[in-house]
């Protein structure tokens, strides 16, 4: 059974009347009251944004969603997305899996790339790093998800030498999926993690996204659509062995829909 | 900002931009959920600033007219 959800990105629009920008306190009850109704009305899932840019208030989306937790009984709460290549992945498990004490099991954690470059700059790292950071970071979060003790060493943070991170979710394993956007580059990689994928709809209609599904699943395993043909591009991420849990979702935008198209610029 | 063809394509039958009757909506989004296996789908309710009455009618319809034909898809 499909589940069923709403996203918020959390933007901050001009006030048609004042031209003024609407403030975060007010947008946050706002969204508040949208998740609450979700709930009540029995919706499967509510989902913020990130962003590190005036035009949007939530940059962190646990804290929001832990809000969220207080005032809700039965919908689960992710992010959409985490940007995941410029946080620290011992951090953001702290951060979901207290979320996930805090809703008594309701979080999830989408991770993905990011489609703006400002935080990058804003985290001290390099877009040049875009595909390496996300490739290391979610190794690592995946580990840290598999066991409290973990020791790891990387390129993009210290060594974890026997490092407890706490606290553990409540629910084992605590989901992660791989948020899709904006390329078939994007899709194609994120076919190689044993996650989820969850994709937003960056393309205008439903048949592109189906042949990008192709490119994430591998042939014969998306919906029949043939995958679209890619000129070659420098191999700059190496997907893992597993190819398992690929179910897959798409957000749906009401109000906009910007087709990025094939550019080849960013994922979520 | 949305250029209008981006629109045209968007509120088209196969488009993810969702205005319509709730008979519309669920069809397209059925529509979606067969010709991509979807498990889940994100609605994003509030984008553009629409006005917060005009969002919490959009959830309700959601919720209560288009979610129980998807479920039973």
């Amino acid at each position: 059974v499909v589940e069923l959800g709403i996203l918020s990105l959390g933007d901050l629009q001009r006030d048609q009347r004042t031209g003024r920008r609407h403030r975060p306190a007010d947008r946050m009850a706002e969204i508040l009251g949208y998740a609450v109704l979700a709930d009540q009305l029995g919706l499967e899932v509510f989902a913020v944004g990130e962003h590190h840019n005036p035009e949007f208030f939530i940059s962190s989306p646990a804290v929001a969603l832990a809000a969220v937790a207080a005032r809700t009984t039965g919908i689960r709460l992710t992010s959409a997305t985490t940007l995941l290549g410029v946080a620290d992945p011992v951090r953001v498990y702290e951060d979901f899996a207290s979320l996930d004490v805090i809703s008594r099991g309701r979080a999830e954690i989408t991770v993905g790339r990011s489609a703006f470059a400002e935080p990058f700059a804003l985290f001290g790292y390099d877009t040049a790093d875009y595909d390496a950071l996300f490739a290391e970071k979610l190794g690592l979060l995946l580990d840290i998800r598999a066991a409290q003790t973990v020791t790891w060493s990387g390129r993009f943070r210290p060594p974890l030498d026997a490092a407890a991170v706490v606290p553990r979710a409540v629910q084992d394993p605590l989901p992660v999926w791989v948020g899709v956007g904006g390329s078939p580059d994007s899709a194609e990689r994120a076919g190689g993690w044993a996650c989820r994928s969850c994709w937003a709809t960056s393309a205008a209609r439903w048949h592109t996204c189906g042949r990008w599904w192709t490119l994430t699943a591998g042939p014969g395993t998306g919906p029949g659509i043939p995958a679209p043909s890619r000129s070659p591009s420098p191999p700059t991420f190496t997907p893992a062995p597993t190819r398992s849990g690929r179910a897959r979702s798409i957000p749906i935008t009401t109000s906009t829909c910007v087709p990025k198209g094939q550019a080849d610029v960013a994922s979520w | 900002v949305v250029s209008q063809a981006a629109f045209d394509v968007g509120t088209s039958r196969q488009g993810a931009i969702m205005i319509g009757s709730a008979g519309e909506i669920t069809g397209k989004l059925l529509d979606a959920v067969k010709a991509l296996s979807l498990d889940r789908i994100f609605a994003r309710v509030d984008w553009g600033g629409l006005p917060t009455g005009l969002v919490e009618e959009s959830i309700a319809r959601y919720a209560t007219d288009i979610a129980p034909a998807l479920r039973a898809a």
